[in-house]
């Protein structure tokens, strides 16, 4: 890639690589994090212990960590689509002058290809 | 100036590009159906459940209203979910597939103007890029995962879900004790969605790389081409 | 109407960054909210439903719009594609006309119209965002409820029974969020059909042009040796005539 590749070319492979670092981090936090503490809360203690979880225990933080991780991982996943499809639009953002360029060129090259014939 | 054939299975897969319409088309219906399911059956269901106080759609027995509506709801959510990422998967596959085609048609255009040209003055056409598996194999990956999640889905939906939800919540849910089969299958319903969302968003991110393949292709192939046509002209010039 | 949508198709930058600055504006809102529910979630139940109210109330309303929020922001990005891809076929039949210009006016093969895919793609596009904006004003109307019925202790949200404002406000929550959801993603999987619209029209174009290149070098190689024709036999003529017999 030169000083003459277009911005666009330059960031969509940035936005690519942040969009699967953002989609695989949400699935190992899901895997290690959620999953375990979620199967644990719900799976080892009955509703009358959850409900009487006071400030401050385990039951508690274990409930505020399936409460609020959830609140800004899903928005972090949202934001890894957005970085691939912003990458994918870059790169179509830049195909119209690509289209107009070989057009041009086309166009020049045409009265040659009947010159030259086969 | 004739190409060279793929080997299987990519000559499969690219013998089905073309097929990118109909693909679109079912994308957007699955997507539509879980859309008429959700306001035909969903919220329906979740209007009779919520059509009295706590303690009374709670205390519900077995076999009443308030059960069965509160069962069809997390029965539904179960699968619902995955089959409508299915039809965005495959809205995106047909969106690679054009984009595969639309590749191929520009490299054979590339090809008719230079078979125009006496044969010592065609210039040297490189093969076609190695990245064309590349986003063949990632789509394919993507639509794989998108389906397995959806098997997983309606797996989870027909046994764990449907298991649990068919009970009274104040009667038999809310007593469970730990090491019951109730407690058991409420620790796979609440932890489940937090490993299945996220693998269905890996499947996403399959078929948007696959994309942005694609894309880099059909720009290389518009490069190459104004490169090779501009050297023509120059040539002559 | 296609020459309006061709003028404004160009301004696709501005709608893809646009739509990029309201998902980052979506996480951030979204990371906000989060922290909200991390300090509500450190108190016991007791405290929680009956004095955290206005917490309560802010978590549960944001919840309601900020994902129609986020996906019109993410619609915008794929219009934006949409409309790139408006320009791309623009400059392609562009492209096409000029390597045409090169050909005798009365011997230019006639430019294939767009299919009618491609003439309805803008309009498929449009109708995605529709769907967007109509997600989003309902989200915004049902976060008004939220509030209201969350200004409430939760004991006295469970107590509400049939006939109760309160009971009919929470089930109108409940029934319309559950189609709702589903109805964004309709509006995702529209936008999709419309990329898949334009790529299909863009196929088609390419495909009459490589005919028609074909055609057109035929077609010009033909009239020069037409043209070349008169030229020998005008070049022979004098030299035949001046034979003298």
């Amino acid at each position: 890639m030169n000083e003459n590749t277009p911005y666009q070319l330059k960031l969509f492979p940035v936005l690519t690589i942040l969009g699967w670092i953002l989609i695989s981090l949400a699935l190992i936090i899901g895997l290690v994090i959620l999953t375990p503490t979620a199967a644990n809360y719900f799976g080892a203690n009955s509703k009358e212990v959850r409900d009487a979880a006071e400030a401050g225990s385990v039951l508690l933080s274990q409930l505020g960590v399936l409460a609020s991780i959830p609140l800004w991982l899903e928005p972090l996943i949202f934001l890894g689509v957005a970085f691939f499809i912003c990458g994918i639009a870059l790169e179509f953002s830049i195909i119209p002058s690509l289209v107009k360029q070989r057009g041009d060129v086309m166009s020049q090259a045409f009265p040659l290809i009947v010159k030259l014939g086969k | 100036m004739q190409e060279q054939k793929s080997s299987f299975p990519f000559s499969m897969v690219e013998r089905m590009m073309p097929w990118y319409p109909g693909i679109a088309v079912m994308g957007w219906a699955f997507v539509l159906i879980a859309f008429l399911l959700a306001l035909f059956v969903l919220s329906p269901s979740q209007a009779s459940f919520f059509s009295d106080a706590k303690a009374v759609r709670e205390g519900a027995g077995v076999g009443s209203a308030f059960v069965n509506a509160n069962f069809g709801s997390h029965v539904l959510e179960a699968w619902l979910p995955q089959l409508k990422f299915f039809g965005l998967g495959l809205g995106l596959l047909a969106i690679v597939m054009a984009l595969g085609t639309i590749a191929k048609r520009l490299r054979s255009m590339g090809m008719v103007i230079f078979s125009q040209l006496p044969e010592k003055m065609r210039p040297a056409v490189p093969p076609p890029p190695k990245r064309i598996r590349l986003f063949q194999l990632s789509a394919l990956m993507g639509i794989m995962v998108l389906m397995i999640v959806l098997i997983v889905g309606i797996i989870l939906a027909v046994s764990v879900v449907s298991g649990y939800w068919n009970n009274s919540i104040v009667n038999d849910l809310n007593p469970a004790q730990p090491g019951s089969t109730l407690l058991s299958q409420l620790s796979v319903i609440s932890s489940y969605a937090f490993w299945l969302n996220p693998l269905r968003m890996i499947g996403m991110a399959f078929l948007f790389t696959a994309i942005t393949v694609a894309l880099t292709v059909i720009i290389g192939t518009l490069r190459m081409q104004t490169k090779l046509l501009g050297g023509l002209v120059q040539k002559a010039g | 109407m296609q020459k309006m949508i061709s003028k404004i198709a160009p301004t696709f930058p501005y709608v893809i960054w646009m739509g990029f600055i309201i998902v980052i504006l979506s996480v951030i809102i979204g990371f906000v909210n989060s922290q909200t529910a991390a300090a509500y979630f450190t108190e016991s139940k007791a405290i929680r439903e009956t004095t955290l109210l206005a917490e309560r109330a802010a978590i549960e309303s944001t919840i309601l719009w900020l994902p129609y929020f986020k996906f019109l922001g993410l619609g915008m990005v794929l219009g934006g594609i949409v409309m790139a891809l408006k320009v791309i076929l623009d400059n392609l039949m562009q492209a096409g006309m000029k390597v045409i210009a090169n050909l005798p006016e009365d011997k230019r093969p006639a430019m294939p119209k767009a299919p009618w895919y491609g003439r309805l793609m803008p309009i498929v596009m449009m109708l995605g965002m529709l769907i967007f904006i109509v997600a989003l004003i309902v989200s915004l109307q049902l976060s008004g409820t939220a509030r209201a019925v969350y200004a409430n202790p939760i004991p006295v949200i469970d107590a509400a029974g049939t006939g109760t404002v309160l009971l009919a406000q929470l089930q109108s929550i409940q029934a319309t969020s559950a189609w709702l959801v589903p109805f964004k993603f309709l509006g995702i999987a529209t936008e999709f059909l419309a990329i898949v619209m334009g790529l299909g029209t863009i196929v088609y174009v390419l495909n009459n042009q490589t005919a028609m290149l074909k055609k057109g070098v035929q077609v010009a190689r033909s009239g020069k040796q037409q043209a070349a024709q008169p030229a020998e036999e005008a070049d022979q003529v004098p030299a035949t005539e001046s034979i003298p017999t």
